[in-house]
């Protein structure tokens, strides 16, 4: 085969050369076009998690504050949100602001990040929410408060109409359902009679009696034998109330539920926890019960709205305390930074008493991951402004009363670090106390 | 059969560079394309966000106003430009079909009382002064045409909160998102 042999030379020298640098010309633009567009996704990346985390911990809370309710319309949900109980005799509190260390039961566990509680500066709260609520009626007369196991029977027939013999062990099965048996105790239950005064209650599995759904004339159909004050369970803050007045309900389908901001010493990461009943700082120092719901949450503030407009908790000077609050709360209680709970009965009530709250206005910080060394190159990490004229967001913003943390060798400074970090409030209010206006 | 079997010339090297380069650029504007797209999204999700809290604070000084209390000090001044001045909540639109607008406060400076109650200090509707969005919302009175019935008078408002990118030129802005870009957010409730 013949081949032509002319026309075969190649580039000359400057040819090659000039091809080369226009290539390495187009190559460099096109990369530093690549790296930059992922150093600003990843950039936005950054921006953009403790949004979506801060917003998504909101919401999640939302649901809880907006339903809160312990099903008690006479006395409009006076223990929606639970600030303290009682348990053995002692008075314990269960929601608290800007945890210190020195609280009772509480002690610093990791030095300016965490107590037993939560971490330093974030507040706790206790709330009640109705998942599945139902009131069944007791019998009368309710049994009283005096020691011992009490018989109590209740109204409920739910399992009955089935065939004869087999209905009561539906009926009974259904019972323990209705009240949450995990197969050791039933859910933290109450008891509300007539006036709307209410206590806790909870049934053990030795006392689930029996069910007798062939009494359909006084619908004595199912009876529990338990004690209605115990050590062991919880009692309203005062101990309630001397006796019930019949008719007395039995209310099923609350979930206590309690909130917290904590630093996971796993992982190092602050998340936001919850436990299914009621803070107790004799446990809870930090406890099993608490398991994590959102990571990357740094901070959770709770400001109490009042009936009247007032808001509290809101900065230092509007925190609640006696020297804070003057007559409007003066009891010893009214200095643990949170609305004092006389608890039911006729007792005499501070007007920043918890059953006076219609609203919360709680806000959520949350942070990003560290931030990548891409993406530190597209925002000033190493800002040196005072906090007074400072763009940045890579220190924790002020939120209600917990004030942004200072740099303590430079006291004008906030304490920077490489987190980008948002805040988003929500203002609820608590519907189920304002029902009928 | 004969062949060529010559390279290519210096020109066709430089025509094949000049498309490479074409090509490369079309690329990569899809990246910036959609990381504009990113943040028109990121925005409106902020927007709605903070059109929602309105309501819900709205909802609490409605309340408040049917309780007969008072609302926080800041409330109660009038609406700003741009519609019918309205105090909230002392003056919802009594009249069928009437609609109040309000505007909430951009800064400190247009009005310093309302901003201590939307700012970051309060409600924190606003996260800071000369933000990237402003919001505003109207209350329409609305209902059935013979709302009085046995059970009582059947009012019912409803709220539409709108939130767009800021217009302010020295404004904290969005990336890639102004009024222009129609990146605008609406946000509808009722009230009973």
């Amino acid at each position: 085969m013949w081949r032509s042999s002319h026309n075969r030379r190649g580039f000359t020298l400057i040819e090659a050369m000039v091809s080369l640098l226009l290539l390495v010309i187009v190559l460099t633009v096109a990369m530093t076009m690549l790296f930059q567009m992922r150093a600003f996704a990843e950039r936005q990346q950054f921006f953009m998690l403790p949004r979506q985390a801060a917003r998504r911990a909101t919401e999640y809370l939302s649901y809880y504050v907006a339903s809160a309710s312990d099903v008690n319309d006479v006395q409009n949900n006076p223990n929606a949100l639970i600030t303290y109980y009682n348990l053995n005799g002692s008075v314990l509190q269960a929601s608290y602001d800007n945890l210190t260390g020195a609280e009772p039961g509480n002690a610093v566990t990791t030095p300016n990040v965490t107590t037993k509680f939560g971490d330093i500066g974030t507040d706790v709260i206790t709330l009640v929410a109705p998942i599945n609520p139902a009131k069944y009626r007791v019998s009368a007369p309710f049994p009283g408060f005096s020691a011992g196991a009490k018989s109590i029977r209740v109204n409920f027939r739910v399992g009955c109409g089935g065939p004869a013999g087999t209905d009561d062990v539906t009926n009974m099965a259904q019972f323990k359902a209705a009240t949450g048996f995990d197969g050791a105790n039933s859910a933290l239950l109450m008891f509300e009679d007539t006036n709307g005064e209410w206590s806790y209650f909870q049934i053990p599995a030795a006392g689930y009696i029996s069910s007798n759904c062939a009494d359909v004339t006084t619908y004595r159909n199912i009876l529990v034998q338990a004690v209605i004050q115990s050590a062991t369970l919880p009692a309203p803050p005062n101990g309630g109330v001397a006796a019930f007045s019949d008719p007395v309900s039995l209310v099923t389908g609350l979930q206590f539920i309690s909130f917290r901001v904590r630093t996971d010493p796993v992982d190092n990461l602050p998340k936001l926890q919850q436990k299914i009943g009621l803070f107790n700082p004799n446990t809870d120092n930090p406890g099993v019960e608490f398991v994590n719901v959102m990571e990357n949450v740094e901070d959770l503030q709770v400001a109490y709205v009042y009936a009247n407009g007032d808001i509290w908790n809101n900065t230092a000077g509007q925190t609640i305390s006696q020297a804070n609050a003057g007559a409007r709360c003066n009891v010893a209680a009214c200095d643990n930074r949170v609305p004092p709970q006389a608890g039911p009965g006729a007792v005499t009530q501070e007007a920043l008493d918890v059953t006076g709250v219609i609203g919360l206005r709680f806000s959520i910080t949350a942070r990003s991951p560290r931030i990548s060394i891409g993406a530190r190159q597209l925002t000033n990490v190493n800002v040196t402004d005072v906090l007074t004229t400072t763009t940045s967001q890579h220190f924790r913003p002020a939120s209600e009363n917990h004030p942004v943390t200072m740099d303590t060798l430079a006291p004008l400074r906030p304490l920077y670090d490489l987190f980008d970090h948002y805040r988003a409030t929500s203002t609820m209010l608590l519907r189920n106390r304002t029902l009928g206006s | 059969m004969k062949r060529t079997t010559r390279g290519s010339s210096f020109i066709e090297v430089l025509l094949a560079m000049t498309i490479m380069a074409l090509v490369l650029v079309g690329i990569l504007q899809m990246f910036s394309v959609s990381l504009i797209i990113n943040k028109g999204s990121a925005a409106r999700t902020q927007m709605l966000f903070k059109c929602q809290q309105v309501v819900e604070n709205v909802r609490l000084f409605y309340h408040l106003t049917r309780q007969g209390s008072t609302t926080p000090p800041a409330i109660t001044e009038s609406g700003h430009v741009g519609g019918t001045a309205m105090t909230i909540p002392g003056a919802l639109p009594d009249v069928l079909g009437d609609v109040s607008k309000s505007f909430l406060p951009y800064n400190q400076a247009e009005s310093a009382a309302t901003w201590g109650y939307w700012g970051p200090a309060g409600a924190n509707v606003m996260e800071q002064e000369n933000g990237p969005y402003k919001i505003s919302y109207t209350i329409r009175r609305d209902g059935p045409p013979n709302p009085c019935g046995p059970s009582g008078c059947q009012n019912m408002w409803v709220i539409t909160v709108s939130a767009t990118p800021t217009d302010v030129a020295t404004a904290t802005r969005y990336f890639g998102v102004d009024l222009k870009s129609g990146k605008r957010v609406d946000y509808v409730a009722q009230f009973p």
